[in-house]
């Protein structure tokens, strides 16, 4: 090869050789990852009914056939939430219109955020109650549930707003496993988020 | 060709954009610290908001003319009351009633410099002022 003889023109067949590696190096790294099938993790199973921000009892029947992202918040939380409602919006955005795929958003201070609270929230963020439901019920319930997504979820009194919860987002297929965990307050985990959903409609 | 010469290569092509990139920054937009630590999870790094849950502080009344107001709305938080029904409801912006006046002046000067309508010049003395006047 040339590029140890460094001639006056060699200089660019190096930069365009480094170029070239870069390149390959890229698109093989983006082959691999999107043929394995994405990983089962666990098994969703909730033997709760929740209530969403238009008053229906929802229950996991819902979901069943169904690709769903889950999540927990709280609507007066003033550290990571807002970030997370807006990052969960761009999946709102892209699959909204699916009826494969729907969102669901559990409040973990329930006493609070009652169906008329999670309702104007709802409002103010314009998103349709048919593709995401805001749900609130019994507080040891959603606990429950958080756990059995593996997320976590408690009250603190001495965390901001009262409570500390993660950040993180459940990815669920339509069988009921779990397929994926997300920072939901990183852009680019979410980015990684709707590829995978995308993998899953895909998938038989 | 020397390999010194060779090496001038790569030192120049991250040499120009780095001049580049200075020189779009001369513009003094403030100290973001306070704002991103306590305010950007809401109203967001870009000041947008977010639809009709946080307000977007881009266009703010109390940027321009109500600025007098804002250290006592950064202060004491905001209580938005929301009638559902036949209930009322709280959507609130939280109090930052610990902030120190050195803060507050260092926020509120990247507020103004970024999306203020200026005019007021702000110092800690007219902060501590408008403080004193909170209701
Ligand atoms: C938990 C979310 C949250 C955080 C954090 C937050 N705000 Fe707010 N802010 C709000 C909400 C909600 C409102 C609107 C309240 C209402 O009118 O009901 C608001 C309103 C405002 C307004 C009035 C806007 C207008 O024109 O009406 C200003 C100015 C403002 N906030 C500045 C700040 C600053 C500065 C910080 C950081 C010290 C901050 N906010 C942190 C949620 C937040």
């Amino acid at each position: 090869m040339l590029i140890f003889n460094l001639e006056k023109d060699s200089k660019v067949q190096i930069w365009a050789g480094l170029l070239m590696v870069v390149l390959t190096m890229i698109s093989l790294g983006c082959d691999q990852s999107s043929r394995e099938p994405l990983p089962v993790i666990g098994t969703i199973d909730i033997p709760y009914t929740f209530t969403d921000q238009q008053n229906r009892q929802i229950g996991q029947e819902l979901f069943q056939g169904k690709i769903y992202v889950a999540d927990f918040f709280f609507t007066s939380c003033p550290t990571i939430c807002p970030i997370m409602k807006s990052q969960m919006l761009r999946i709102y955005e892209k699959f909204k219109d699916n009826d494969q795929f729907l969102l669901l958003s559990h409040s973990i201070d329930p006493e609070h955020d009652t169906v008329e609270v999670l309702n104007d929230f709802a409002a103010r963020l314009a998103i349709e109650a048919d593709s995401w439901h805001l749900v609130t019920g019994v507080k040891e319930e959603i606990y429950d549930t958080a756990f059995r997504y593996g997320l976590a979820a408690m009250e603190d009194k001495n965390a901001p707003g009262g409570f500390i919860h993660s950040g993180s987002f459940t990815l669920v297929d339509r069988q009921g496993k779990i397929r994926g965990y997300y920072k939901g307050t990183e852009e680019e985990a979410v980015d990684r988020l709707i590829k995978d959903i995308g993998r899953l409609i895909d998938e038989p | 060709m020397s390999p010194d010469r060779l090496l001038r290569w790569p030192v120049m092509l991250v040499l120009l954009p780095a001049l580049m990139l200075l020189s779009g920054c001369k513009e003094n937009r403030g100290d973001p610290a306070v704002y991103n630590r306590h305010c950007a999870s809401c109203h967001g790094r870009e000041g947008q908001g977010l639809r009709a849950l946080y307000p977007a502080l881009t266009d703010s009344a109390y940027l321009g003319h109500r600025i007098g107001e804002l250290p006592c709305l950064i202060s004491s938080g905001v209580r938005g009351k929301i009638v559902t029904g036949n209930r009322t409801k709280n959507i609130r912006m939280p109090a930052f009633a610990d902030l120190s006046i050195q803060e507050m002046n260092s926020l509120i000067s990247y507020l103004q410099l970024n999306w203020g309508k200026g005019g007021e010049t702000l110092s800690e003395q007219k902060i501590s002022q408008w403080l004193r006047t909170c209701p």
